[in-house]
């Protein structure tokens, strides 16, 4: 009995140490600094050269909250500092949750527009090349004609000589 | 069978290829890579419907309590992608040490008020900033502005003094998020020297009761 009673507090105590650090990090990880990570995840999106309007303009719907709960906090409203910090939380929250999937389409976008860039290249090269073809067989059949035509004349010329 | 083109012909559409190729290439890498601009942020305040002037009411800068000021706050992110930014407002006197350009070093006073925003390329932001002498005392020789409204909000507290209520000033400070220190600064190193973004407006404190 005594045996399985310092076995159950060991456990207690080991998923304790495990849990505490998570515990104590998410605690002191400020609303602020929760607002830099939503922030750094969408400027990965839009250096990718991807868009995420909506998800910007809930990140500042949230800092718009921040702002206004420390304006409460100096006026000495703690009650509507904690309450509005609380909704900046859950937005921030859902705009960090969504920031991965926008991640990825941002890349798949990014992939498709490299693609598409680099594929026109042969294209574009192809096509020039064919017009320059084209233009430089009519130069060559003009000059033909060109010397054909002086030939006429020298003999014409040749005749009246005669 | 005669050739369709003649080896000197070919020679040229074969040199016309691969120049067609280097400029296709170099275009499309400034397409998919464009060389970075000259990236800076702006910051500016206007007086009443938008215009730089009429900062005070009746033009006299010498305020008084309840005297409503309306002013705009305006900035613009020139830095070729999204920026996480915040101007600090903050009240100092003449003697109290405002930011040093030439050090990219910020006002060692306390923001009384911040605005927050993460602003797109290009993007202009626009706040407003209504604000009035709520509350002053006078002593010594001195005034303290010790109650203030600005945007509707009350704020009270000892934000500062001036010798007879002169050269009062709002300093208004562009921080902005730096990726690499996960951290608010106030100024970039740039090739010249420290580059920072600050405005501020002055005002006297003379008719306040």
């Amino acid at each position: 009995m005594k045996t399985s009673l310092w076995l159950g507090l060991l456990i207690a105590s080991l998923i304790m140490l495990c849990a505490a650090p998570h515990v104590l990090t998410q605690q002191s990880e400020s609303i602020d600094v929760l607002s830099y990570r939503a922030f750094s995840g969408l400027a990965t999106i839009y250096q990718q050269g991807g868009q995420s309007p909506e998800l910007v303009a809930k990140l500042n719907q949230a800092l718009g909250l921040i702002d206004e709960a420390h304006l409460k906090l100096l006026q000495g409203n703690d009650a509507d500092a904690t309450s509005l910090q609380g909704q900046a939380n859950s937005i921030l929250t859902g705009v960090l949750n969504q920031v991965p999937a926008a991640q990825q389409t941002a890349a798949t976008e990014r992939t498709w527009r490299t693609l598409t860039i680099v594929g026109l290249i042969p294209l574009a090269v192809l096509l020039s090349t064919l017009l320059f073809y084209a233009s430089l067989r009519m130069w060559r059949r003009y000059e033909k004609s060109q010397l054909f035509e002086k030939r006429i004349i020298g003999v014409v010329h040749d005749e009246t000589k005669d | 069978m005669r050739p369709r083109i003649s080896p000197r012909d070919l020679k040229y559409v074969i040199a016309f290829a691969l120049v067609m190729t280097i400029i296709c290439s170099g275009a499309a890498l400034r397409t998919l890579y464009p060389p970075p601009d000259e990236q800076y942020f702006e910051m500016w305040v206007l007086g009443p419907g938008g215009f730089a002037q009429h900062y005070y009411p009746h033009d006299d800068s010498n305020l008084g309590t309840d005297e409503a000021l309306n002013w705009t706050l305006g900035v613009q992110n020139q830095m070729g992608n999204l920026e996480y930014v915040v101007v600090e407002v903050k009240l100092l006197n003449s003697t109290l040490s405002g930011p040093i350009a030439s050090t990219g070093s910020p006002s060692s006073v306390q923001p009384i008020l911040k605005f927050t925003q993460v602003l797109v390329e290009n993007e202009t932001w626009s706040v407003p900033f209504e604000w009035m002498i709520v509350n002053a005392t006078r002593g010594n020789g001195s005034v303290s502005i010790t109650g203030l409204s600005i945007n509707g909000a009350q704020l009270n507290g000892q934000f500062a003094n001036a010798n007879s209520g002169y050269n009062f000033r709002f300093v208004f400070e562009l921080w902005f998020l730096d990726p690499s220190s996960n951290a608010l600064v106030f100024s970039q190193p740039t090739t010249v020297g420290p580059r920072s973004v600050w405005t501020q407006i002055w005002f006297n404190a003379t008719s306040v009761a």
